[in-house]
């Protein structure tokens, strides 16, 4: 197995706590194994939403449209390998974009790759209550279909901003595909033996007139669907440690073998559920009834009933689970695909910034869920797909697009993985596999937006939305064209909270019986430290000071009057007993000389290198005015006192800030013991 | 409990040979339903066998 590759320097450095907070966002999942569990959950499963609206167009066709788009994948999957081993980056077609052309071209297919995760997130969502079926009829209602597509995208939201996905869950989600992949086999070989009529598949064929040339193209393009989740797996790219070898095995025949499923479910589906001559022409009840559950409708039409019944079943069991992994994968793809685009600059880092526990981007995760959810609610499966298909055809003709020009520009760069058949053009090997799939997709972008008026309408809106938010944000913003490369750490999108700690302790005290309260207080937080080991081996302390005043007329280290040193020792001498009540904390003690009570507190504080100073708040000064009254300095606060104020101003850590409640007139001189606690100072 | 790779492994044959089975199966009922060697039963057959037996020479090479 290859050593996991140094991280690009785009992605920052970071502090050893930093980067096991990110750490679920990096790891890495190694071997043959874990690629194919995550590969699968990326791509094995639109099936169970493409079929019904490829079948709608296609008609008897739709079998050899599965093949041919399958053509498609097979060398869009080559490209995607070749870019994600070469870079080992997240971003798919985006980041393909960034190294060979420019940052504007990289959020072009940023953006349209941002609205793919979308619409299959909801697609999948949406198809989950009628995958639900055989439980009750009623679930593919409205009001039931819009509520559990809705609580599967918050599910699926939920459990992406927690950091919950496929990672250390490898062993349930391979049982979940290799159950899948069985299912599919299993749809195929009892369609087989119960529906096998393949005179069905051309009864009403008659070729360019039914389907005709658009219905043909359109459906091509959007069978593409059905291998939705190819940038949801590149994705993976950094993630893998997989021998060079072993990914040319699983790209020669996986890559084939997903196609070939595809085709042969679809023939079955249309044995099964055949093209029949309707009022509008012929069609098929999977483009109709069917079309949000397409593979529950292929096995309700098996004979004899009992099959049929059994296969429902199985296919409620098994789809639905799938079908909410891959909403839950989808929005991982949108999480990761965010802050990609964030540590890029090319949209705010805000967007992109990471729960801090978590390492998850949770406000990119809850915006588009409420996204998906807004796709969802026209429950229309027809309108997302050929919107899929724009934003899908736009980025993987810019994928292979870059491939082909980073062989041009950076052929000596190590590639784990070549895109096969090279042709030598101006001396340059390039990928004839890349060349053919960027002309072949880019034909298709052009059929989306000649063939498919919602689709191009919803489409181009998208995307000039999104380019001139690009536009302001970088022009505006960023102060930078739209074509540098500029990037933020990913410790900038982490917003770190300071751990206080309480091993060392600063309690000034002034003599007063408040002095029990605040070294109780520090006693109960050194002591919980010590108890959670935060301490260490050498424990916890209270580093005990009385600050007296000396006037500037004295020297600092002038005789105190007997009066003031003994006051001073006697409290001190108090706040240590109380403070030794606290087992395993360590209670120092020290009469501090200053000028300024405030400027002794905080440089004991320096001296003592204290985590954590906990203060009594003194009560304010009864006199009023300070600058306006001619005074020096501005006005003081009314809540506290002048020395609270410059300790919480100046101190080089954290103060806890325990203060009495308001006293009456008659108990001022003596004020109650703290009821009230605050924290403030500096991170 | 096997590991992962030995599971992998295991599933990659019996997927393999599964592929295969649908392969004959389609090629049969194919031919038992008169259909001719262009047909789409038969090129799906043989595509099965083709990928089911491809993968299972790969899998044995490793």
């Amino acid at each position: 197995m290859n050593p996991p590759e140094p991280r690009p320097q785009s992605e920052g450095q970071l502090e050893p706590s930093s980067k096991q907070r990110l750490e679920p966002l990096l790891q890495r999942a190694t071997g043959v194994p874990g690629l194919f569990v995550a590969v699968y959950s990326a791509v094995g499963f639109s099936i169970y939403f493409a079929l019904g609206v490829v079948a709608d167009r296609g008609l008897g066709l739709t079998p050899l449209i599965f093949l041919a788009a399958g053509l498609l994948f097979v060398v869009t999957t080559l490209s995607y390998v070749e870019g994600g081993a070469m870079l080992r980056e997240r971003g798919g077609s985006s980041s393909f974009a960034r190294h060979a052309f420019n940052e504007l071209i990289a959020f072009i297919a940023g953006w349209a790759i941002l609205i793919d995760y979308l619409i299959v997130a909801a697609l999948a969502a949406i198809s989950v209550p009628h995958y639900l079926e055989p439980i009750s009829g009623d679930l593919s209602e409205a009001g039931w279909e819009i509520g559990i597509a809705t609580a599967v995208i918050a599910a699926a939201c939920v459990l992406n901003i927690f950091n919950v996905t496929g990672r250390g869950r490898e062993r349930p989600l391979a049982i979940l595909a290799l159950a899948d992949i069985a299912l599919q086999l299993a749809v195929i070989g009892v369609g087989v033996l119960a529906v096998f009529h393949p005179d069905r598949l051309t009864d009403q064929l008659h070729l360019f007139t039914s389907p005709d040339f658009h219905d043909i193209v359109y459906a091509a393009v959007v069978a593409m669907l059905a291998y939705a989740g190819i940038e949801a797996a590149s994705d993976l790219a950094p993630d893998i440690d997989v021998d060079p070898r072993d990914l040319k095995r699983i790209v020669s025949v996986g890559a084939l073998a997903v196609p070939l499923v595809y085709a042969g479910m679809a023939a079955i589906a249309l044995m099964a559920v055949p093209v029949v001559a309707g009022p509008n022409g012929p069609e098929t009840a999977l483009g109709h009834e069917f079309v949000e559950a397409p593979v529950l409708g292929v096995v309700s039409a098996y004979h004899p009933f009992w099959v049929a019944d059994g296969m429902r079943w199985l296919v409620m069991l098994i789809a639905t689970p799938v079908l909410f992994w891959a909403a839950t994968t989808a929005l991982l793809g949108v999480s990761r695909h965010t802050y990609t685009l964030a540590i890029n600059r090319q949209i705010p880092s805000w967007l992109g910034k990471l729960n801090s526990r978590h390492a998850t981007p949770h406000v990119a995760i809850a915006i588009c869920g409420l996204i998906a959810i807004g796709l969802i609610i026209p429950t229309n499966v027809k309108l997302l797909a050929g919107l899929y298909a724009f934003g899908a055809m736009l980025a993987i003709t810019i994928a292979q697009l870059s491939i082909v020009r980073l062989r041009v520009k950076d052929p000596d760069r190590r590639r784990p993985f070549r895109v096969p058949l090279d042709v030598n053009w101006r001396g340059h090997r390039l990928p004839a596999p890349a060349i053919f799939g960027a002309i072949v997709s880019a034909l298709a972008f052009l059929s989306v937006l000649a063939y498919h008026d919602t689709a191009r309408w919803v489409g181009l809106g998208w995307m000039t939305f999104g380019l001139l938010f690009y536009a302001v944000y970088r022009k505006v913003f960023e102060g930078t064209t739209l074509t540098k490369r500029v990037s933020v750490t990913e410790k900038a999108l982490t917003k770190q909270v300071p751990e206080v700690a309480f091993r060392n302790i600063l309690v000034p005290i002034f003599g007063t019986k408040f002095d029990d309260d605040i070294v109780s207080t520090a006693g109960r937080l050194a002591a919980a430290e010590q108890e959670e080991g935060g301490a260490g081996d050498e424990g916890s302390r209270l580093a005990v000071v009385y600050v007296v005043e000396v006037p500037l007329t004295l020297p600092l280290d002038a005789e105190l009057p007997p009066e003031v040193e003994q006051g001073a020792q006697r409290a001190l001498k108090r706040a240590s007993d109380v403070g030794e009540e606290y087992e395993d904390v360590d209670v120092t003690t020290e009469v501090v000389r200053a000028r300024k009570i405030g400027a002794g507190i905080v440089d004991a504080a320096r001296r003592y290198g204290s985590e954590a100073i906990v203060i009594g708040g003194e009560p304010p000064t009864k006199i009023k005015g300070g600058a306006k009254l001619g005074g020096i300095g501005a006005a003081k606060p009314a809540e506290i006192g002048a020395a609270t104020e410059y300790v919480l101003k100046k101190a080089p850590c954290r103060v806890l800030l325990t203060a009495p409640p308001e006293a009456p007139p008659e108990a001022e001189a003596e004020p109650d013991p703290a009821e009230r606690t605050a924290t403030a100072g500096r991170d | 409990m096997a590991s992962p790779e030995r599971v992998y492994r295991g599933s990659v044959r019996l997927f393999s040979i599964a592929f295969i089975a649908l392969g004959l199966l389609l090629l049969a009922s194919t031919l038992a339903n008169g259909g001719g060697p262009l047909s789409v039963g038969t090129l799906l057959g043989l595509a099965f066998l083709a990928v089911g037996a491809g993968r299972l020479w790969i899998a044995s090479r490793t």
